[in-house]
């Protein structure tokens, strides 16, 4: 009785080779990574110092360090991040929490979707129309506040659907406990949904952070310059609506293609603290979220 | 709050004290304030015991009440429900994490702040063991004095033991509407009568 036959048997070998087959592809999604890792920091480590990254470039980008470019990523981050998070929270708070389903909602989620399969060179073309002709923030030049302002027109659809995403997985029956002793809409928002859900909102802000780093395209056409050294060193290195500055992903598009004399190890070394920097926000995200999950339980 | 979900229209009127709550200016904060509602599985709010009793107070204070006040109301609510005894020494344990027949007694304890007039409970036990429906039973006798409780059941035991008054509804209608004890004793209708018989349900 219950015994095996052979044709259970061969049931069992197939599903086995089908778990190992689908198993392999998943490991396969990691090789990748450490390649690309490996092989840049070890090609980029003997270059990255102390004075590299905290000098200047000279002789054209050939000597001298990278400190300008990495400011200016930041500062791009910084300013798109600040436009783009709260604008596209809010709107989600709004999409998800007091809109009903009609026309206005459909159009708002056509443009989301949409806005976000646009190319992000496309972007970058709308960003020299919009923010630096047409909002003329530096006289028809490109400037920081422009590049940062075409980003977070890009990351803007991101965060509302990851935003929308982190709400509707608060259970309805807390909104319905709320409601029924009568509280209004926004206060239950104010004081179950966003308590409940802000893990899943910043993870899905701060992931838009290596996104922002990494775009070369909108922002080279838009507010980085090949070329823009930072002559003081204190607190406000770049003026963020008259100048424009350096950024890491263009620094590595130029040292790797156009500049003369450059170190072989050097192009590798930018990557390398391109990636350092998206992983270390990551790894902060998903440590930050892990800290709230902890402390929310039902 | 059923529209809030676009498929469901409301038609009809159902009156409190003679007032139509679809009137236009009846508003929905100070309706629900006014008829809490317990639901078929327990649902308090991912916050502590204490904060779940004051939630509704927190809510509709417009005075700035003191600790103390939040104190007492908590200590009368739960001593109400009969839960004061179990949790007094856990009020800031997380409600979520008690047992199902103490967190649907704490959702009772949430309306009771507010002094609602009418409490709406739908199939208030479904969720619940047979000592736990005995304890919602028990706890919907000792708050009928000061409470007008509507009971929604499936349960043709349940609505004989928990109740003063019966209304037998089919497909959306009223079928029949007397004392408890009359209307399973000597229904006048005899779709109650051949419901209460079994036949059909």
């Amino acid at each position: 009785m219950f015994t095996e036959t052979p044709f259970i048997r061969r049931k069992r070998r197939a599903e086995r080779i089908a778990q190992c087959f689908f198993a392999g592809m998943a490991a396969a999604m990691v090789i990748p990574l450490f390649l690309i890792i490996g092989y840049i920091v070890i090609k980029g480590a003997p270059a990255i110092s102390w004075e590299f990254l905290t000098e200047n470039p000279r002789s054209g980008g050939a000597k001298g360090g990278i400190w300008a470019a990495i400011v200016g990523t930041f500062y791009i981050v910084f300013f798109s991040l600040a436009v783009s998070a709260p604008i596209g929270v809010l709107a989600a708070v709004y999409l998800s929490e007091y809109a009903r389903e009609n026309w206005f909602t459909r159009m708002v989620h056509l443009a989301v979707v949409n806005l976000a399969g646009v190319p992000s060179i496309v972007h970058g073309l709308f960003g020299v129309g919009a923010f630096v002709y047409f909002a003329n923030f530096n006289d028809g030049k490109k400037s920081i506040i422009a590049a940062a302002l075409t980003l977070a027109v890009m990351t803007l659809p991101v965060i509302i659907t990851s935003t929308k995403e982190a709400l509707a997985a608060v259970p309805r029956q807390f909104r319905e406990a709320c409601w029924n002793v009568g509280a209004t809409r926004w206060q239950t928002i104010w004081r179950i949904v966003l308590p409940n859900s802000i893990s899943g909102i910043l993870t899905g802000v701060i992931l838009q952070v290596s996104r922002t780093a990494g775009e070369t395209a909108p922002v080279m056409l838009t507010g980085v310059a090949t070329y823009k050294l930072l002559e003081s060193t204190g607190l406000f290195l770049y003026h963020p609506i008259r100048d424009q500055c350096m950024a890491l992903s263009m620094h590595l598009y130029y040292i790797a293609t156009q500049a003369n004399n450059v170190p072989a190890a050097t192009p590798y070394a930018i990557a390398t603290v391109l990636v350092g920097v998206v992983l270390v926000v990551n790894a902060a995200a998903i440590v930050f979220r892990i800290y709230l999950r902890s402390r929310k339980k039902w | 709050m059923n529209e809030r979900y676009g498929y469901v229209t409301t038609t009809g009127e159902i009156k409190i004290h003679d007032k139509n709550i679809y009137d236009p200016d009846v508003s929905l904060i100070e309706l629900r304030k006014a008829v809490g509602m317990v639901f078929q599985r327990p649902n308090p709010l991912p916050i502590s015991v204490y904060e779940n009793v004051v939630f509704g107070l927190r809510i509709h204070d417009d005075t700035g009440r003191k600790r103390a006040d939040y104190d007492q109301a908590v200590e009368k609510a739960l001593t109400e429900v009969g839960l004061w005894e179990d949790l007094k020494d856990r009020l800031d344990a997380k409600a979520t994490t008690l047992q199902l027949e103490q967190q649907q007694k704490l959702c009772i304890a949430r309306l009771l702040p507010l002094k609602p007039e009418i409490i709406l409970m739908d199939e208030p036990c479904s969720a619940l063991d047979v000592n736990g429906t005995k304890a919602i039973e028990e706890l919907i006798f000792t708050l009928k004095g000061r409470y007008t409780i509507v009971i929604v059941t499936h349960n043709m035991a349940q609505a004989r033991r928990a109740s003063d008054e019966c209304i037998f509804m089919l497909l959306g209608e009223i079928i029949e509407h007397g004392r408890t004890t009359d209307l399973f004793l000597s229904p006048k209708n005899p779709k109650t009568a051949e419901y209460i018989e079994g036949r059909y349900g």
